[in-house]
């Protein structure tokens, strides 16, 4: 006793390196040190611009609410783009969550194949909001694109469809996200395995045919994983940026232009002065509005979820 | 000792002077050798041919002087400015920076760029080859903070194969009547469209505003058009779409524009997407010829259409090089600098890429060598020959805030004058360009 007390006292430092809560906080530094630097003090700081003209080269100057009141009261390109991301997020998520769905129905079998087939849907996932696909797709859809060589084929007249007409640009899009439906299929493919067998068995008893037990047993005791995908691919579809930016540029006449782009466009022009100060106060707004949507969701589960 | 450090000395001054005697490169009065290990950071927007090119001329500096590498970071126009501005916000500018004879006057303002007179005055930039004029043309203030790359002028390259084939002779000068001609001809005969006035660039309605006498079309206040004037320019563009020989903004986004290579000009597989001709700079007709030559088209280059091409022409500093103030080595800077403008195998490994050498000595001395590399060099000189005699000077550089009139302005109500089924009549579009301008101008 007498001894580790005057170990103790030996060293003021080997004491404390030695403290458990020295370790936990050295090991925890790297991410401390991450949040702080990429998420907490640019969080500050854009909340400070979003109330400043700010360009960049210059110092901000503060200028209270006016970049709030320019975007409710004269911008229509952010009712525009707000528009365009809803529709985009409303049309796309559902039609992604529903492919990842039937994709998962058809892969959860046991065979040997099936491995290779789960690993080939899930590829353009990994891949997903890369550059590299962004610009294959605008190759693939362009007059003399893959699509309507194939299109031709099909169907003569077809072959110099304008696929990046004012129409159906946005189609472009969500095909392409639709197409990276590959994580949600993978979170579908687990939980139906975890569906016990038993209550399959017993559903045949009760004489249910295949699609009534998809209705009944599948389907209800999917819909937690259905909810959190739903929740997080929403989140994403609010947030996309590289299909718009790269494939259409927001084009044409803006009917493709995402939120995210326009306020990439406000931060960083492709000439003249930067509008950091107004882009932050964007950025806000779609937080505010990802939120609200995303509590809309936890708010609906009760609703329609089934927890066991 | 102190012989030792004399006589290290003297042999480190002779070695400097032996390399750089014996390699000849002109690099001003700057002691390049004896700087010690430097990375220079060079940034430009371009193309294939000038990355290769100024890639070239780069190597050939460093392969005579090994202590100085370069960090090339090479850009398209739209991703070079935005990029730019990133690095100026934190003082991470490269130490030479290509510049544009519009924007140069902001990034001064905003005390990017180096003030080169005392470099010119201590004989370590040598601008003895440079008329005082062009020279002028890169002075803001008492200071001159950057110099000519290469004169040009605008240009339209055309499809020269269809015309000849056609037997449609296009004229050097050619005016807006015998442009829409010739274009209604070609699209129905061959089936080739137009693409005109598109996209965030101020050019086409600045050449459109000096036809009508107007040396500028943006002034510190606003613009200098009034509505009814901007609303002839909307008009041209709604007859043309509306008689069927230019693209509607629908077409337009289905081809692309901005790279050369997939210009609608030289790339597409079908007439009905591609184009006989394309509005461009004189020194961009190499970089088009060499996309051209695999689809087996010669190309030709005449002034942009309007009503007075003599009024609207002009002869332009094509690109600037300047010295940043974030470099570290800006005596080095400038020695590259020198060395870019003033030495000729410089300049032949440049291939006048960026329009014709603004040193007359060095244009005169490499004209047989670039012809040999780029057979075009001959037609952009003759070509800017008959600028030189046909045009009005060229406008003052345009005042900040033109950036974001191009982007939230003009390139909305092109969108707009070249829908199929427009929604404005070219009188409102006119009245919009103006009032949103001088808005623009008034918040900046």
């Amino acid at each position: 006793m007498t001894t580790r007390s005057l170990d103790r006292r030996e060293s003021g430092f080997t004491r404390w390196i030695n403290k458990e809560s020295t370790a936990g906080v050295i090991f925890s530094l790297p991410f401390i040190i991450g949040f702080l630097m990429f998420l907490l003090i640019p969080m500050v700081l854009s909340l400070y611009y979003s109330f400043c003209k700010y360009d960049i080269q210059n110092p901000p100057t503060w200028i209270g609410l006016d970049n709030y009141i320019k975007i409710f009261t004269k911008d229509k390109t952010f009712t525009k783009a707000l528009g365009v991301t809803v529709y985009f997020a409303l049309i796309g998520t559902p039609l992604k969550v529903i492919f990842a769905l039937i994709v998962a129905l058809i892969l959860n079998h046991e065979s040997r194949a099936v491995g290779f087939y789960r690993a080939t849907y899930y590829l353009p996932s990994i891949i997903g909001g890369s550059v590299a696909v962004a610009i294959l797709w605008r190759r693939m859809f362009e007059s003399n694109g893959t699509i309507n060589a194939i299109l031709g084929q099909l169907f003569p007249g077809m072959q110099s469809y304008n696929w990046f007409a004012e129409g159906p640009a946005i189609w472009v899009l969500i095909i392409l996200t639709v197409w990276q439906f590959g994580s949600s299929m993978l979170i579908f493919l687990s939980s139906l395995k975890q569906i016990p067998m038993e209550l399959y068995e017993a559903a045949s008893i009760d004489g249910a045919n295949g699609f009534k037990r998809f209705w009944t047993v599948t389907l209800p005791l999917l819909t937690p994983t259905i909810f959190f995908n739903l929740v997080q691919q929403t989140i994403n579809s609010f947030l996309a940026f590289t299909q718009s930016k790269l494939i259409t540029n927001g084009g044409p006449r803006d009917s493709t232009l995402f939120y995210t782009v326009y306020q990439y466009n406000k931060a960083f022009p492709a000439l003249g002065k930067s509008q950091m100060g107004y882009a932050s106060a964007l950025a806000w707004i779609m937080l505010i509005i990802v939120s609200a949507v995303t509590l809309l969701l936890f708010k609906s589960r009760s609703k329609w979820v089934y927890d066991a | 000792m102190k012989k030792i450090v004399a006589l290290f000395l003297a042999l480190a001054l002779m070695l400097g002077m032996t390399s750089a005697f014996a390699e000849g490169l002109k690099v001003g009065s700057f002691d390049v050798a004896g700087a010690g290990n430097v990375e220079l950071g060079f940034g430009w927007w371009g193309n294939q041919v000038r990355d290769a090119a100024t890639h070239d001329a780069l190597a050939y500096f460093t392969e005579n002087f090994p202590n100085v590498t370069f960090n090339e970071n090479s850009q398209n126009w739209a991703n070079y400015w935005a990029l730019m501005t990133t690095y100026a916000s934190d003082n991470s500018l490269p130490d030479l920076m290509q510049q544009d004879y519009a924007y140069l006057e902001q990034w001064v303002e905003a005390g990017d760029l180096l003030d080169l007179t005392p470099y010119i005055e201590s004989g370590a930039l040598d601008v003895s080859g440079i008329s005082e004029n062009i020279l002028n043309t890169a002075k803001v203030g008492d200071g001159i903070y950057a110099i000519c790359a290469g004169v040009n002028a605008p240009a339209m390259l055309y499809n020269k194969t269809l015309t000849d084939e056609l037997g449609i002779e296009v004229p050097s000068n050619l005016t807006w009547e015998k442009f829409v001609e010739i274009s209604k001809e070609i699209k129905e005969k061959k089936g080739y469209g137009v693409v005109f006035g598109q996209g965030n660039s101020e050019n086409s309605i600045t050449y459109f505003a000096r036809g009508l006498g107007h040396q500028a079309l943006f002034e510190k206040e606003g613009t200098t058009l009034t509505a009814e004037e901007a609303a002839g320019y909307y008009k041209t563009m709604l007859d043309g779409v509306a008689e069927g020989w230019m693209f509607n903004t629908d077409e337009i986004a289905n081809v692309n524009v901005q790279d050369i290579a997939q210009s609608p000009m030289v790339f597409g597989a079908t007439p009905d997407v591609r184009t006989w001709c394309s509005i461009a700079f004189s020194n961009q007709l190499a970089a088009f010829q060499a996309a051209a030559t695999a689809d087996g088209i010669e190309l030709g280059i005449c002034s942009w259409p309007s009503d007075d091409p003599v009024k609207s022409n002009y002869m332009k500093p094509g690109q600037f090089f300047s010295v940043t103030t974030d470099s570290k080595n800006p005596d080095l800077a400038v020695a590259v600098l020198n060395y870019l403008i003033n030495d000729p195998q410089a300049n032949v490994l440049l291939r006048a890429e960026r329009g014709v050498p603004a040193n007359s000595e060095v244009a005169a001395a490499i004209a047989e060598e670039v012809n040999k590399i780029d057979p075009t060099y001959g037609v952009a000189v003759d070509y800017l020959a008959i600028v030189q005699e046909n045009s009005s000077p060229i406008f003052p550089p345009l005042p900040s805030y033109v950036g974001t009139v191009n982007a939230d302005v003009l390139q909305k109500l092109s969108d707009e004058a070249l829908l199929k089924t427009p929604a404005y009549t070219a009188e409102e579009l006119g009245a919009m360009f103006v009032e949103e301008t001088n808005s623009i101008a008034e918040d900046y």
